[in-house]
């Protein structure tokens, strides 16, 4: 019998209703952006509530002049930049507190001061004979890289003002001497379209592989529970006398894809009316937006192509298994091919025509998500795209066929767990 | 025409046979009873003819076409595993199904409210499955197994977990989609109700037919072959004062029932009352019952199992 389009919109209809009118749906929908808004937002605001109650470190000064000047340097901004570090450096400059030790204080006891938490560190300024500074500090917490930056450029600031003071020059001429400069990326396209580059180079391709990663793990898991809680209720049995097992497959993946879709479109409507609101936003972004067409037009594709792949595989497990626990050891080889290049994403981002890269890119199991971070940082030659998504195309249809095999035995079967060599019989019956 | 044709349909899973070659006609306009031991391979003809599984070898042909030929709206399904979706709405619920077997939007909603006043549940249209007490349940399964008018229904175990009352209402609901040309093939433990609803059988024991035709014939059959005789008063009588006439001799105080062995007759078997000086008030061939028919037939070819009648 041939394949009865009809059935698949009708079960794909059921799911989507279903789901789309559950109050989940509703609660999903508006508390996932509170919560990622929430992961942006709070680090920041903690670096604001730090500001409270900075790190108070005394400096401990043995050389006579290098205290003074660190403790002044550590108060002077670095002239604004707009690259990842100066903001680092912006935040760190505000959460440390550096003042001299009072004089005649031992360090043995700022040390005591310290490890009973009365104090949070100490700086303890020396020079000798082979250096004209050096610097060690105490505290109960080292673990903190941002602080030892900021420590290290002050320092250092310090140590070119007294080398230019040693040296005699003029005041003014030093203050010009010690002008700074900072790499400003500029965006090279296709055709040598230039753009001013910004934080979103960075964010928007890893927000993308995101949206892809979160959205196939989370409805594929719902499909995989909907075939399990179908086969338990029983339900099965009437629906598949009427339509075949791959329309009830299919129709269930097209169903909660569309769910999913639904929900991104309205995050995304909502989202665009929010940064269209604010007038500052739209003005910054005239010169180029970050998101590319082509991006979105493969996201679109990656999404749709990737979500069939995943969510046949997990339409799989769900009709090879007969409880939850038990789809657990079949459901992380699956979740690794997600999660491998999700966890790849700064290396990919680094080096994205590396030959390994490339080969992730083109690989079907973690083509979606990896594509889409290349895409996103240099110009992908097309036929790259073209064979990443061909094979990818291709993939799916044989994933799928073979999910359907496994779907159309399994879903029937219930008590014994069925074993690899058996799934891969039914696979070829 | 026949409703139904098996014609070597078999299916075996790994080492077992299932369904062991078989050949059978359901007949089309009847109610067909198809009785069996659990474990008989009922189930697994019946998922056959369902399209749920493909048969391993034979043919099965539905109004004398090929079964992978014909459309899903000339089946209805009611499986011994019951399940609904028990978060949808009853009306949804049953749209959803008709629409599977290819109704209409309009004409699914029309079936739909007709179907729950049939059997009572109009005011429930609007409520979740999971409202629905068990019995409630089963006539929404009845439902979307017939509200499409099938040409073919196929109910497993209809009647089981129903009180007196719904089941009379499903044998009247039967009598009418038989009535608008709908074939039941109807499976069954309760014997009953084969007796009242059924026009012909197969008996079915480890995968092959072992007893099928009409039921009036089959129960004349076995009837001739019952007796049941009462005293007048007492009578001092041993089994094996029968053993040569009768396979099986049941003694009561008042009176006896015997299966009388084919080589013999009922005749002898009062003659040799009469001869032993019973005083004989009733003599009666019985019509065998099909609970009577099943047990004898199943324990004589070999139950797998625990099959037997309820």
């Amino acid at each position: 019998m041939r394949t009865n389009w009809g059935n698949i919109y009708a079960v794909a209809r059921r799911e989507f209703l279903d789901r789309v009118r559950k109050k989940s749906f509703l609660a999903s929908t508006l508390i996932t952006p509170v919560v990622f808004g929430a992961l942006m937002i709070v680090p920041a605001l903690l670096q604001v509530i730090q500001t409270g109650k900075p790190t108070e470190i005394l400096v401990v000064d043995k050389t006579g002049w290098a205290g003074p000047a660190v403790v002044a340097a550590s108060a002077v901004p670095r002239p604004a930049g707009n690259s990842l570090e100066s903001k680092a450096e912006e935040s760190a400059m505000k959460a440390a507190a550096l003042k001299m030790a009072p004089a005649g204080e031992d360090l043995e006891a700022i040390k005591r001061d310290i490890g009973d938490g009365k104090v949070d560190g100490a700086l303890l300024l020396e020079g000798d004979g082979k250096a004209e500074l050096k610097a060690t500090y105490f505290g109960q917490n080292i673990s903190n890289p941002q602080l030892f930056q900021f420590l290290d450029s002050r320092l250092n600031v310090a140590l070119v003002e007294h080398r230019l003071d040693k040296l005699g020059l003029d005041r003014a001429i030093a203050d010009k001497l010690k002008g700074r400069v900072e790499v400003d990326p500029v965006k090279v396209e296709k055709g040598g379209k230039t753009r001013k580059g910004s934080i979103m180079d960075f964010v928007v391709p890893i927000a993308l592989a995101l949206v892809i990663y979160m959205m196939v793990l989370m409805y594929g898991t719902a499909i995989m529970n909907g075939v399990l809680e179908e086969k338990n209720s029983k339900v099965v049995e009437v629906i598949i006398s009427a339509v075949r097992p791959f329309e009830l497959m299919m129709g269930k993946i097209v169903g909660i894809a569309s769910v999913g879709l639904l929900q991104y479109a309205i995050w995304f409507v909502a989202g665009a009316a929010v940064f269209m609101a604010n007038p500052m936003n739209f003005q910054s972004h005239m010169d180029g937006s970050p998101v590319k067409l082509l991006q979105l037009v493969l996201l679109v594709l990656y999404f749709l192509l990737g979500f069939i792949f995943y969510s046949s595989l997990y339409a799989a497990i769900g009709a090879a298994c007969t409880s939850q626990q038990e789809t657990q050891q079949w459901q992380w080889p699956v979740t690794m091919g997600l999660i491998l290049p999700t966890m790849l994403v700064v290396p990919t981002l680094m080096t994205p025509n590396a030959s390994w890269v490339v080969a992730l890119s083109l690989f079907p199991v973690t083509s979606p998500i990896t594509m889409l971070l290349r895409v996103g940082a240099v110009e992908v030659p097309l036929w790259q795209i073209a064979a990443s998504l061909g094979l990818l195309a291709s993939g799916t249809v044989c994933v799928a066929w073979a999910a359907a095999k496994v779907y159309r035995v399994g879903i029937l079967m219930t008590g014994k767990r069925p074993s690899i060599p058996e799934i891969m019989r039914w696979i070829r019956q | 025409m026949e409703a139904i044709s098996y014609r070597g349909v078999q299916k075996n899973f790994g080492d077992v046979k299932a369904v062991k070659p078989l050949d059978l006609d359901i007949p089309q306009g009847k109610i067909f009873g198809l009785l069996g031991p659990n474990g008989a391979g009922k189930s697994t003809l019946i998922r056959m003819t369902m399209g749920i599984f493909l048969p391993d070898g034979g043919d099965i042909s539905v109004f004398g076409q090929p079964r992978d030929q014909v459309a899903s709206a000339a089946f209805g399904y009611l499986p011994e595993d019951r399940g609904l979706y028990t978060k949808m709405k009853v009306g949804e619920l049953l749209r959803f199904f008709a629409s599977l077997r290819g109704l209409s939007t309009a004409e699914a909603g029309r079936r739909a409210t007709e179907g729950l006043r049939r059997v009572g549940l109009e005011k429930w249209e609007n409520h979740k499955v999971d409202d629905l007490s068990k019995g409630m349940q089963q006539k929404i399964q009845l439902l979307v197994a017939i509200q499409h008018r099938p040409k073919i229904a196929v109910l497993d175990e209809p009647f089981t977990g129903l009180d007196p009352v719904n089941v009379e209402l499903f044998m009247e609901v039967l009598d009418e989609i038989i009535a608008q040309g709908t074939t039941v093939v109807l499976s069954t433990h309760q014997m009953e109700q084969v007796e009242k609803l059924c026009h012909a059988i197969a008996l079915i024991n480890k995968g092959e037919v072992v007893l099928k035709g009409n039921v009036t014939d089959i129960r004349r059959d076995y009837g001739s072959r019952a007796v049941s005789v009462e005293f007048a008063d007492g009578a001092e009588l041993q089994e094996s004062q029968f053993a040569d006439l009768a396979e099986k001799v049941i003694l009561m105080p008042n009176g006896a029932r015997f299966v009388v062995r084919p080589e013999a007759h009922a005749g002898k078997v009062l003659k040799r009352l009469l001869e032993l000086g019973v005083k004989v008030s009733r003599f009666e061939e019985a019509q065998a019952s099909m609970h009577d028919i099943f047990v004898q037939v199943v324990s004589a070819s070999g139950a797998e199992g625990d099959g037997h009648a309820n």
